[in-house]
């Protein structure tokens, strides 16, 4: 019988992945990409827990989350957009200007 | 390894015919479970005292959407059938097979394309939910306006991978077969018979899995270490997903029953778009100004940082 563990431990891998791939890839547009997962694990929890409460406003809440990632992702993108223009790079252990 | 492009076509069409067989068997089998629930089953006892005359007056359809809460284990047909169990772990593999293509990819492109895969899988996921709202929001937003951004992004700032996809199709041969032998291990450990085979082919199976998911997709962990860990993981989550699943209901900790049972009835219209309104509407409307204003401000600081030098001095 699936139960609301199975999505929560879905939603669980899900933002281990994510997390992951944020901590472990160098690729901006890769970790960019991650975050994405990680918002989608914490959305995939909401709606879990909106369904057993069967509270609507868990939902509503989901969907906030889903414009603020697409707003997060146009400000993401456009950066890396300039960086690469001004830096050519796509590597983020290249960015490393405010070490020194 | 020379990469021929006829094995690779072979492989790649062998590969979506298993998918429709696959989306096929599990389409026959929910509608089979369906029509299962439609029909009168005699376990299903509705009164005690006039069973006959409850059965002639009590359409079988009409039981099953009116008296869904009083009759426990007969809720909806869609979400607690063995066969769209098997959906949801379809889906639920799928996404997580593909989020970890997405790390793992040295191409973002790649990447972009798994992770497509990902957002459309969650989607299915979500109709499990009852929010069949949050699904369509999902692929819409998610599948369609984010990634073509990630896409667009990608293109315009030029693909200088060092490693071409020309072994794209063996990847995917290697990715299916661990795909299958961790099926073939949950299996073995749900329906096993005996000691040797629920535990030790089970063990075998998933070893076998993330051996060839560690060596072959390049996962950037010490290998046989790596692989050991994230098996001794898997075991742990099959252990949890298998136990006696505990809910947070609205009667806090409930042991041994299913969300289904448990959970609150979600009434008939509970998650589509005129709920949501009214819930984003209603008592949400100060979350709901708040974000216009940041998508407002997304937009600025969208065009601002990607204007050129030429025209932010001019």
């Amino acid at each position: 019988m699936i139960s609301s563990v199975h999505f929560l431990l879905l939603s669980a891998l899900l933002f281990m992945i994510g997390a992951a791939g944020v901590l472990l890839r160098r690729n901006i547009l890769v970790v960019l990409m991650s975050i994405e997962l990680m918002l989608n694990g914490a959305n995939l929890a909401l709606i879990t827990f909106a369904r057993i409460q069967a509270n609507p406003h868990g939902q509503a809440l989901a969907f906030l989350v889903v414009a603020i990632a697409a707003a997060e992702a146009a400000v993401g993108l456009a950066i890396v957009v300039a960086i690469f223009r001004s830096r050519r790079t796509t590597n983020v252990d290249d960015l490393d200007l405010m070490k020194n | 390894m020379p990469a021929k492009p006829q094995p690779r076509a072979r492989t790649i069409a062998a590969l979506l015919i298993g998918l429709f067989a696959l989306s096929g068997l599990g389409q026959t089998a929910w509608a089979v479970e369906v029509d299962k629930a439609k029909k009168p089953e005699s376990k299903v006892k509705i009164t005690k005292v006039q069973p006959k005359a409850a059965k002639v007056k009590i359409p079988t359809q009409d039981r099953m959407v009116a008296g869904s809460t009083k009759v426990q284990g007969k809720l909806d047909p869609g979400t607690t059938g063995r066969a769209s169990q098997i959906l949801f772990f379809i889906l639920a593999a799928l996404c997580v097979c593909f989020s970890l293509v997405t790390i793992t990819r040295k191409s973002p492109l790649m990447a972009a394309m798994s992770l497509l895969v990902v957002f459309i899988c969650l989607a299915g996921v979500y109709l499990f939910l009852a929010a069949p709202f949050m699904a369509v929001i999902q692929i819409i937003v998610y599948a369609g306006a984010v990634i073509v951004l990630f896409v667009f992004v990608i293109m315009s700032i030029g693909l200088n991978e060092e490693r071409s996809i020309k072994d794209l199709g063996t990847e995917i041969l290697y990715f299916v077969c661990a795909f299958l032998f961790t099926g073939a291990g949950a299996a073995m450990y749900h329906f096993g018979q005996t000691w040797f085979m629920q535990y030790a082919l089970f063990g075998l199976f998933e070893l076998m899995a993330f051996g060839i998911l560690v060596w072959y997709l390049r996962f950037p962990l010490t290998r046989f270490l790596g692989a050991a860990a994230v098996t001794f993981a898997l075991l742990q989550v099959v252990k949890l997903v298998t136990m006696e699943p505990v809910l947070i209901g609205k009667a806090g900790l409930v042991r041994g029953a299913d969300v289904h049972t448990v959970a609150a009835s979600p009434g008939a219209g509970f998650g589509d778009a005129k709920v949501i309104g009214h819930s984003i509407f209603g008592e949400n409307v100060f979350a709901f100004e708040a974000l216009s204003l940041l998508l407002l401000a997304a937009i600025v600081a969208a065009v601002v940082v990607v204007r050129s030098r030429k025209e932010q001095s001019s």
